[in-house]
């Protein structure tokens, strides 16, 4: 096994070191509704815009996404799982069935998001 | 021993210890040989696909290691809407700037993961045998009984000191195993932000105890371990011994990756919610139950 407690310097220290402790930590700068006159919520009532960083609204990138050619789907769409995040590190096919087609949902692990993948017209 | 009992000693929910804690994290040595978070970084490669030294699995091994790789192709896809949703949320929550950066930075990161991933699924079988690209997103639970604050915190918590932490320790692991240089140059490229992606998780855990807004977290961690590791500490009890010949090229078997994730639970995640002071009381119920830790 390679150094855990490196592991831990790394990741779980380096993260804290990332973080500032400022007096207002993480909260930002909080302008609700009742901030009237101030115009820095982004997201407060009436700005019901995206930003407008450009004139060409009607081609938002959820288009052309549909557009897969000889892809496959990632997450069914329907499905009533709700699974939770992607895990990057072991693939999760069935390890006792070691080559079976990973199309096959059977040979998926239940209650991660891969159990959701079908295969769409290749 | 020693050293992670002292971690434990400065343990605390006061937000003066998290100071120390941060300048104590800070002096330590070793982050700091590992990437550089930067706005907008990241690793870049150029890998020699070519020289994987595929004939060595045998075709047998070359379907195993190649079909891992394809699913992991798949993961990487649906961790870009993962770290989406996350660069929504925290946008509208606020958070500080090094976290939004590296949030929204990983999201692009996954792409060119997913795209590695799948060179390396070509490399073993075939173009024909590996999609061009995948579409989706995951289905992550949203929370609803949680208010927006505790939702964002709690996907934070779940996709980056869970899930990507853990996944990094097991690209440790695969890395320190691998002796195809191609191969290792892959999981190095992959290892590089997956660090990040863990870390990103911590320093925002760390804000979020500072400021004393962590409700529900303690009640909420039992599921989302129980999701992030299941499959993995359940699935080896299941599988056939680990072909310790695989992994010279970017593999680990089921009942390594079970062992990967024990320790990674025990010596690194625990500890970890330990040092920036969440309660565990439920998450070590729920562990010892399933005998997990």
């Amino acid at each position: 096994m390679a150094n855990i407690d490196r592991a831990f310097r790394v990741i779980v220290l380096g993260g804290i070191a990332l973080a500032t402790i400022p007096a207002t930590a993480c909260g930002g700068t909080e302008e609700g509704s009742s901030d009237a006159g101030s115009s820095r919520d982004e997201g407060a009532p009436g700005d019901s815009n995206f930003p407008e960083e450009g004139a060409y609204f009607d081609a938002f990138p959820s288009e052309t996404a549909q557009f897969v050619d000889a892809g496959f789907d990632a997450a069914t769409d329907g499905s009533a799982f709700i699974d939770g995040f992607p895990q990057e590190g072991p693939a999760m096919l069935d390890s006792s069935v070691p080559d079976s087609n990973i199309s096959d949902a059977t040979g998926i692990a239940d209650g991660f998001p891969q159990e959701t993948a079908q295969l769409v017209d290749p | 021993m020693a050293s992670r009992k002292r971690r434990r000693s400065w343990s605390t929910r006061d937000g003066a210890a998290m100071t120390r804690a941060a300048k104590r994290a800070r002096r330590s040595e070793p982050f700091r040989v590992e990437t550089a978070p930067t706005i907008g970084g990241g690793a870049r490669r150029s890998i020699a696909w070519e020289a994987l030294d595929s004939d060595s699995l045998g075709t047998r091994g070359r379907q195993t290691v190649g079909k891992t790789w394809r699913e992991r192709m798949r993961q990487e896809h649906l961790a870009v809407g993962a770290f989406a949703l996350l660069a929504r949320e925290l946008a509208e929550e606020g958070c500080d700037a090094v976290v939004l950066s590296l949030i929204t930075r990983a999201a692009c990161d996954e792409v060119r993961h997913a795209e590695i991933c799948r060179q390396f699924a070509v490399a073993l079988l075939g173009a024909a045998d590996v999609p061009v690209r995948y579409r989706g997103l995951p289905k992550v639970p949203m929370h609803t009984a949680a208010n927006a604050s505790a939702r964002v915190l709690f996907h934070v918590v779940e996709m980056c000191c869970l899930s990507e932490t853990t996944t990094g320790v097991y690209f440790t692991e695969m890395l320190a195993r691998a002796t195809d240089p191609v191969a290792r140059e892959a999981i190095e490229s992959l290892l590089e932000d997956e660090i990040d992606h863990g870390r990103v998780g911590w320093a925002y855990l760390t804000q979020r105890v500072a400021a004393r807004r962590i409700a529900g977290l303690a009640d909420a961690l039992p599921a989302m371990l129980e999701r992030t590791l299941r499959g993995v500490l359940d699935g080896a009890s299941r599988a056939h011994a680990d072909d310790a010949t695989l992994e010279r090229c970017g593999y680990l078997g089921a009942r390594a990756a079970a062992e990967v994730y024990g320790r990674a639970l025990r010596d690194v995640i625990l500890p970890g919610f330990d040092t920036i002071g969440v309660d565990l009381r439920p998450a070590r119920k729920m562990l010892a139950e399933r005998k997990w830790a």
